[in-house]
C-alpha cells in the first residue's frame, strides 16, 4: 500500500515538475498557482484513496440541499 | 500542438449534440417513474428540452463567438462572470464524473463483471484526453462518423424488435393520474435534454455563428425524437417492467430472435454507450477546461495545463463520489433541481438582462431614425449590445 501511494504520488511530482518548468519559462505564475492547487488535489485525494481512507463525496451536502426542493413539488405519498 | 481554432461546420456541431444527447440516457431508463407513460413524459421534455435550446443558442448567436462566461462578463459585470463562470465549470465536472460513473457500473455491473473499474474508465479517459488535445474539431469530426453507426443501430434495433412489439403496453393514459407523467417529464427534461447548455461553451466554434439557433434547435429535435423512438421501442417491448430495470435497452435487444439465427445482440448496446458516453465525457472535460481557462483568463495556447489534473480528478471522482447503487438513484432523483439554475436560471436570466439592455438602449437612441448601434450592428441581426 505505501508503495503504491509512493508511486502515485512520484508520478504527480514528475508530472508537475515538467509542467512548471514549461510554465516557468514563459512566466505563466497565474497559470502555475491554478495547476499546482489542482494537481495537488489530485495527489492528495489520490493518495488518501489508495491508503484505504474514505474521501467525503459532494454528492449528500448537495442532495440535502435539493431534496426539501424536491419533496416540496413532488410529496411522497 | 491543439488545432483548436479551428472551427466547427453545422453538421458536425448537430453530431456532437446528436451524440452528447445519446450518452448515458440511450441505456438508462428515461423517465422510470411514469411507467407506460413514459412515452408522453419524454415527448413533453422534448418540448421543454427544445425551448432550453433556443434560449442558450439565441443567447450564443446574440453574442457570437463569446461563450456564456463572456456573455455574463458582459452583461453583468467581471465578477459575476467569473462566479458563474465556476460554477459551469463545477457542472461540467459533476456531469462528466458521473457520465464516467454510468459507464463504468454499466461495464462492471452487465459487461465484464470481474474487471477493475479502474481498467475500464482509464482507457475512455485516455481516448478523452487525446481528442480534447487535438482540439474540438477533431472531436465533432469522430462524432460525425460514430453517429452514422447509432443511428443505423437503432433503425436496425426497430426492425428486428418488430415482431415484439405490444401496442398495448402503451394504454391506458393518465392511469395513475398526472403526477407521475409531470414528473418524468421534469427529470427527461434534466436528464438528457437540459445538458446540452454545456453546449453555451461550445456554439461559439461554429463556423455560421447566424445559424446557431436554427442548428441547435433542429437537431436537439431530431436527436429528441431518435431518443424518443428508442425510449418508446424498450416500452412496446418490455411494458411497465422499464420502471424496474436499470438498463432497459439491454434487456430489450436480449428479445431479439429471428428465424433462430439472428440473437443475443445486446453487446451493441455497449458500442452505442462507447461511443456516445467517449464523446459525451469529452464535451463535459473541455468545457469544464475552458470554462477554468475563461475564469483564469489563461490563453488558448495554455490551456492543456488543466488537462492532465482534470482527467486524474474525474477518475479519482468516479470512485468515491457514490457508496452504492442506492446512493446513485437517491441522488438521480434531485438531479432536475440541482441542474435547474444551470440549464435555465442562468440562460433565462441573460436573456432577460440582454432583452431589457438591448430595450433600453432602443429608447434612449433617435427615436426618428436608426440608432448608432443598429447601423454597426451585422446584417444577420448579431452583434454587440
Amino acid at each position: 500500500m505505501i508503495a503504491q501511494i509512493v508511486l502515485f504520488l512520484l508520478f504527480i511530482a514528475l508530472l508537475s515538475i515538467f509542467q512548471v518548468r514549461s510554465l516557468l519559462s514563459q512566466q505563466k505564475k497565474k497559470e502555475i498557482a491554478v495547476y499546482l492547487t489542482l494537481m495537488s488535489g489530485a495527489g492528495l485525494i489520490g493518495a488518501l484513496m489508495l491508503a484505504g481512507i474514505e474521501v467525503p463525496s459532494p454528492a449528500p451536502p448537495i442532495r440535502a440541499m435539493f431534496e426539501p426542493i424536491s419533496k416540496m413539488i413532488f410529496p411522497k405519498p | 500542438m491543439s488545432s483548436d481554432r479551428q472551427q466547427v461546420s453545422g453538421t458536425e456541431m448537430g453530431a456532437l449534440l446528436f451524440m452528447f444527447l445519446f450518452g448515458s440516457s440511450f441505456t438508462l431508463p428515461m423517465a422510470a417513474v411514469a411507467k407506460h407513460d413514459a412515452w408522453l413524459s419524454i415527448l413533453s421534455a422534448l418540448a421543454a428540452g427544445t425551448c432550453l435550446a433556443w434560449l442558450y443558442a439565441h443567447l450564443c448567436q446574440s453574442f457570437p463567438g463569446r461563450t456564456i462566461i463572456e456573455i455574463t462578463e458582459q452583461l453583468l459585470g467581471k465578477w459575476t462572470g467569473k462566479g458563474i463562470g465556476l460554477l459551469y465549470a463545477w457542472y461540467s465536472f459533476h456531469l462528466g464524473v458521473l457520465v464516467l460513473k454510468n459507464f463504468t457500473v454499466l461495464i462492471s455491473s452487465v459487461g465484464l463483471t470481474k474487471t477493475p473499474t479502474f481498467v475500464s474508465a482509464l482507457p475512455l479517459l485516455a481516448i478523452m484526453l487525446w481528442v480534447t488535445f487535438q482540439g474540438i474539431d477533431v472531436l465533432s469530426r469522430c462524432a460525425v462518423v460514430l453517429l452514422a453507426f447509432i443511428v443505423l443501430e437503432i433503425v436496425v434495433s426497430v426492425i428486428l424488435l418488430s415482431p415484439d412489439f405490444h401496442f398495448e403496453y402503451l394504454l391506458p393514459l393518465f392511469d395513475q393520474g398526472w403526477r407521475p407523467v409531470v414528473k418524468g417529464a421534469l427529470e427527461s427534461t434534466a436528464f438528457p435534454f437540459g445538458e446540452t447548455v454545456l453546449f453555451a461553451f461550445v456554439l461559439p466554434k461554429l463556423s455560421k455563428h447566424s445559424r446557431a439557433v436554427k442548428t441547435t434547435v433542429g437537431f436537439t429535435l431530431a436527436a429528441g425524437l431518435l431518443l424518443w423512438i428508442g425510449q418508446t421501442r424498450n416500452l412496446l417491448v418490455l411494458g411497465d417492467l422499464v420502471s424496474n430495470l436499470i438498463y432497459p435497452t439491454y434487456s430489450a435487444y436480449q428479445y431479439v430472435s429471428i428465424a433462430d439465427f439472428i440473437e443475443r445482440i445486446e453487446p451493441m448496446v455497449f458500442m452505442t454507450e462507447v461511443a456516445s458516453v467517449f464523446v459525451k465525457l469529452s464535451i463535459c472535460f473541455y468545457v469544464t477546461t475552458l470554462a477554468l481557462s475563461q475564469v483564469f483568463q489563461t490563453e488558448e495556447r495554455h490551456r492543456a495545463v488543466y488537462y492532465v489534473p482534470i482527467a486524474l480528478l474525474i477518475l479519482e471522482m468516479n470512485f468515491f463520489i457514490y457508496k452504492n447503487s442506492a446512493d446513485m438513484y437517491q441522488f438521480s432523483e434531485i438531479w432536475p433541481y440541482y441542474s435547474m439554475p444551470f440549464q435555465i436560471l442562468i440562460p433565462l436570466l441573460l436573456w432577460v438582462v440582454m432583452r431589457i439592455k438591448r430595450r433600453t438602449s432602443a429608447q434612449t437612441s433617435d427615436p426618428h431614425g436608426k440608432t448608432p448601434d443598429q447601423t454597426r450592428r451585422p446584417a444577420d441581426g448579431t452583434g454587440d449590445l
